[in-house]
This record gives structure tokens, sequence and C-alpha cells, in this order.
């Protein structure tokens, strides 16, 4: 077997083995299933590599040649995908374009135009010399989405810190061995005469990201999968050790003690069990102090006194936003107020300001009014009185009572409610009172008309949740506000005090629900309510 | 000596209306609602002398507006009004070229010292 044919295997293996141990571990998270067709094309590439070292004609060395080009082909669009997605730089239609590109490439090796013959090289094996023009461009993108992908890397890290910082940087680091070896294998098809032994390190990178998946938790596996993995070594390592122990000292014994094997293989047995336990625990212990750092236990108190430190921190976080936000909706209506006191006893005479002044002092007190009992909600939230309501009819009375401003606002309404009589556990007021502020900042999202869509299903088994969907065609959300849109205050609104999505928020959260929302500036919003079909109140 | 033309720009008619009553009598005054018409009659108007900007705006915040104004307008001068100064916002205010701040809710006296200060009369 050639060097080149030998990569080629290790590519095929380590990188197989990788996409299964994803698939086990974590199939249900989108950016794994992205990951493992990232993997299963470099399996491909490493498929073709192996046969394209092994061929012994170049009819047969051309055909694998290009078989392994489906991969390598694959491998940028794949890696591009997912590290928009790992980035959270989700811009739908690059990705579109790139998934066109790859297409146009993949029709392309199937003509003659890309890959058109192979050239016995290194007096070993068939490879790829003279490229065609399509071929130098193939190349040319692979590398440009290389450095596109490192570009956006090193943005997103100087955003972040910890352990987020440790995954990117170590995502592409290890990823950068599979590049610096796989850039190998096109220098000697531009007449660069060096061996690809470079191959061999796109066999390692699944190996490093393997390590880095572990200690990172890079793909959402979680921490105890790391340890049973580790465990379940741990103790195959301990049988054989043992076993070989039990067959060291069975002769030992059995030399000392003039050939009595049963009592031998007895003290043998005791002495092992009373050292096995001991010496397996001391094992366990240097490896969770060696690679995680700490044991169960301490990881438990550690992460139990995280949790109070970042609920905490997300306490005051919330303070200071009320507090800013208070200071804003306040001191705005106090301000007439005081210059009215102050200018009074000089403007004893002045009718217009009088008038002026009354009806705004009026219109201000009001609003402070409005606002403390608003505030009060948003503080105090009653604790939910759960019945057994129709959600569906709770929805279709909600859009009756707006029914006046759908109309005047020229709004079309669509409703699809699956599962329609379903009964859930809420407290009506409440989740009316959240559904009504999300209709009303859709509706005031579309003045000059629209489509508001509303749907409903049940999702999920056991616990099961049923999805409410609100979905308008309005001005939608900048992408710099979308993550203050639930803090309390926060308001792009002429009139509206910035509480109302903040009460919804909390409704939604004592309910045990989640609410998100994605939305498109110029295009619309959508949010996403989701209520467990059991509830059991937080308050 | 002509009078000095201020121009008000927030979107609180309680707080456009204080400021006329405390400088109506002393200065020409023009009040908008919104950062944008704010732009518009700078625009048009060539002789205003100083402005008084509100920070939180629906629209475009007062911060957007006065990094506006700087551009075209480098030596009009900008007193931010606002109901809630943190240390982020005057640093940033003041680093856009903002002449003043003053908090809601402000004293008659206050205000009328701070304009005249930066009008020099």
């Amino acid at each position: 077997m050639t060097p080149f044919a030998l990569s080629g295997l290790l590519i095929l293996i380590t990188n197989l083995s990788l996409g299964i141990f994803v698939l086990i571990k974590a199939p249900k998270v989108f950016a794994n299933r992205l990951w493992i067709y990232f993997l299963i094309a470099i399996s491909l590439w490493g498929l073709g590599a192996y046969k394209t070292g092994s061929a012994h004609d170049p009819q047969s060395a051309l055909l694998w040649f290009k078989i392994g080009h489906i991969g390598v082909t694959c491998i940028p669009i794949f890696l591009l995908h997912f590290c928009q997605y790992f980035l959270e730089n989700k811009n739908k239609r690059f990705i579109v374009n790139i998934y066109l590109i790859g297409f146009l490439f993949l029709l392309a090796l199937f003509t003659n135009h890309m890959i058109s013959h192979v050239k016995f090289m290194f007096n070993s094996f068939y490879y790829l010399t003279n490229p065609s023009i399509i071929y130098i461009i193939f190349i040319f993108l692979w590398v440009a989405s290389i450095i596109y992908n490192y570009q956006l890397a090193y943005k997103k890290i100087q955003t972040c810190s910890g352990e987020e910082k440790n995954k990117i940087k170590y995502f592409f680091i290890s990823s950068g061995i599979g590049y610096a070896g796989g850039l190998t294998n096109f220098l000697p098809i531009f007449g660069i005469n060096i061996y690809p032994y470079g191959n061999f390190l796109v066999a390692v990178f699944p190996i490093v990201m393997t390590f880095v998946i572990l200690k990172y938790n890079l793909m959402d596996i979680n921490i105890i999968i790391r340890r049973s993995l580790i465990y379940s070594l741990l103790v195959a390592i301990i049988t054989i050790i043992f076993l070989i122990c039990v067959l060291i000292s069975e002769h030992i014994f059995s030399q000392a003690i003039h050939g009595q094997n049963v009592t031998a293989s007895i003290i043998t047995a005791s002495l092992i069990a009373i050292i096995f336990i001991p010496l397996k625990n001391k094992i366990q212990d240097f490896i969770d102090r060696a690679f995680f750092k700490a044991t169960p236990l301490e990881m438990a108190q550690e992460n139990e006194q995280l949790r109070k430190e970042v609920a905490q921190s997300e306490r005051m976080k919330s303070i200071a936003i009320l507090a800013s936000g208070m200071a804003h909706e306040i001191k705005n209506p106090l301000t007439p107020i005081k210059t009215f006191s102050e200018q009074l006893p000089f403007k004893l005479d002045d009718k217009e300001f009088l008038l002026k002044f009354s009806k705004i002092i009026n219109k201000e007190v009001d609003r402070i009014d409005g606002l403390v009992q608003e505030l009060l909600s948003y503080a105090r939230p009653s604790i939910p009185h759960l019945e057994p309501t129709n959600i569906g009819q709770l929805i279709e009375q909600t859009l009756e009572f707006l029914n006046n401003d759908i109309i005047g606002h020229k709004i079309t309404l669509n409703t699809s409610f699956n599962n329609k009589n379903t009964l859930i556990n809420i407290d009506f007021n409440q989740i009316r009172q959240a559904f009504l502020n999300i209709f009303l900042n859709a509706i005031d999202a579309m003045p000059h008309g629209g489509t508001l869509t509303v749907t409903t299903h049940i999702t999920g088994i056991s616990p099961s949740k049923i999805i409410i969907e609100i979905t308008d065609t309005g001005c939608g959300i900048d992408p710099k506000d979308l993550s203050h849109i639930f803090d309390p205050f926060f308001t792009k609104k002429d009139h509206g005090t910035g509480l109302g999505l903040s009460i919804t928020h909390e409704i939604i959260k004592n309910h045990n629900g989640r609410i998100l929302v994605e939305s498109e500036l110029g295009k619309g919003s959508d949010f996403r309510i989701e209520l467990p079909l059991q509830i059991s109140p937080l308050l | 000596m002509s009078i000095p033309k201020i121009l008000i720009c927030d979107d609180e008619e309680g707080v456009r209306e204080s400021l006329k009553a405390v400088l109506g009598d002393h200065y020409n005054l023009i009040a908008v609602d919104s950062g944008t018409t704010a732009l518009e009659v700078l625009s048009h108007s060539k002789d205003i002398n100083l402005m008084l900007l509100d920070i939180k705006m629906p629209e475009i915040n007062g911060l957007d507006v006065l990094q506006e104004v700087k551009k075209k307008h480098t030596h009009l001068k900008i007193i931010m009004v606002t109901g809630y100064k943190s240390v982020e916002t005057a640093a940033e205010a003041s680093r856009l070229g903002a002449s003043g701040y003053i908090v809601k809710p402000f004293k008659s006296q206050e205000i009328l010292e701070t304009v005249k200060k930066n009008l020099g009369t």
C-alpha cells in the first residue's frame, strides 16, 4: 500500500468514527448534523484517496479521484454552513449561494471540464496534473472559504470570552491542522512535486477534534457522556490489568505453595478484591481532577454556586434596566410639574400658560399613575390561577376584542388552530394579557396593513407542549434591538411604556413556558410561545 | 443685537412646553418632537444658535441626532437633556461634541444659566 493510500484509509476510519460518535451521542442538534455531513465529506475524500493511491490503471484512478472530489467539493460547503451556524452568523442567502456553487462544481466534476486525466507520479500512484481553469477556480474558492471562515472566527473571538472563546479557538486550531494537511494535496497538481504526506494530518484532525469536543463540550455532548466514555475506557484498562495480575499472581502463588491452585486462586482473588475497588476509585479521582478539574460532587457544588451568581447578576441587571427606564418615564412627566410650580408665581395673569399647563399636568399625573400600575403588575405578577382553558377559544376571543383595530389597520387575519379543543391549565386573564400585548405590537407594526397569522399546534411526546406562533408582516425589529425587546421600558414606539413585552415574558415564564422571537427588518416578526401541556407554576 | 434662536428637540410635549415657558420670554424658540424633524429644520434654518436635545426618543435617539448634526453644523452648541444621566451616556455625548448636559426635571434657573453660558449672553 502506498503512503498516500494509507493516509486515505486513515482519513476514512478516523473521520467516519468521529461522525458515528457524534451521531450516537447528540444526533438531534442541527449543528451536529451539519458536522456529521462535513465528516462524511472528508471520509469520502479519504475513500477516494485510498482507492486512487491503490489503483493500478489510470482509468480506475481517475474515477476514484473524481469520487474523492465529491467529498472535497462538499467539505467547504458543509463547513461554511456549520461555521455560520456555530458562529451565529446566519446569512440564509449566503448559505443558499454556497450550496448552489457547490452543486455547479459537482455537475462539472462529472464532465471532463474539471478533472480530465491523471498521471503516474512519485513512482507510486496516479494523480491529477495540469489542472483545468474550472479546477483552478474551484481551488481558489476552496481556499477563499477557509480564509472567510477564519475571518468570521477572528471577529467572533473578539466579542466573546471564557469557555465560548476557547471553544471557537480550539475548533479553528484543530480544523487548521486538517486544512494545512489537506492543502498539501493540491501542491503536486500545480507542479510542486512534494509528496502529499500532509494528507495524514487530515486523519489527525478528527482525533484532535474529539479531544476538543470532549474537553470543551463543543457539540452539546455533555459531561456525563464524557465521563462515561472515560470511565468505560478506565474499566476496560483496569480489567486487562486485573487479568494480567490474576495470571501473574496465580503463577507466583502456585510456585510458592507448590501447585495448590485452588488456595492460590482464593488468596489472589481476595487480594485483588481488596485492592480493585480502592484502586479504581483512586484512578477515577485522579481522572476527575486531571481531566475534569474536579470530582462530580465538587462540580455540582461549583455549578450551583455559578447558577446563584448568574441569577444574582441577572437580578442586578434587571434592576439597573428598571431604574434607568423608571428615571426616564417618571422624570419626563415630573419636568412640566416642576416647571409649572416654579413659573406659576410669575405667570398668575398668563391665562394661556395656566390653561396649557393645567391640561399637561393632568395628563402627566395620569401617566405616572398608569405607569405605577403597570410597574406593579410587572414587579409583582399575581400568582397564576390555573384552570383548564381552551387555548384556541382564548386566542379567538382576544382577537375579537381587537377586531376594530385589525379592520382599522386593514390587516388580513389568518388563524389555524390544530387540536382546537385542547384544554391546558393556564391563568386565563394572564395569558390573555400576554397575547393582547403581542397582538397590539403586531398591529402597531403594520400601520399600512399586512397579514397577521396565528397558529397553534402540539409538539413533543411526554412532556408535550403547545406552540402558539404569531407572525406579522410589519416593519420588523432591528437586529440590534432584538435582544432588548423583553427588557422593561425598552420601546421604539412614540407612545408606550415598554413594559408590555416584559410583562408578557414574565407571564409566560411563570407558566413554565418560553417565548422566542425572530424578526427581519422590513419583513415582519414571528413570536413563538411554548406552553407545557402539564403546568406547575413557578410562583 | 438680534435675539438668539434655540431649537428644542424632545418627543415629550410636557418637556417642550416647560422649556418654552422658561426660555420663551428671552429667546426665539423652535420646538420639534423628533430627531428627523430637527435635522430638517437645521437643513433649512441657518440662524439657529443653540439646540436643546433629548437623548431618549423613539425614532432616532438623541446621540445619533447629535452625531448627524455635528457632521454639518460643527460649531452649533448642543445641550443634551435627559431623564437619566449615566456616566457612559455623558461620556458618549461629550465625545460626540455636546456642550452640556441637563437632567430632568430641571430647575428653571438652571436651564436659563446653562443656556446663557453656552450662548455667551
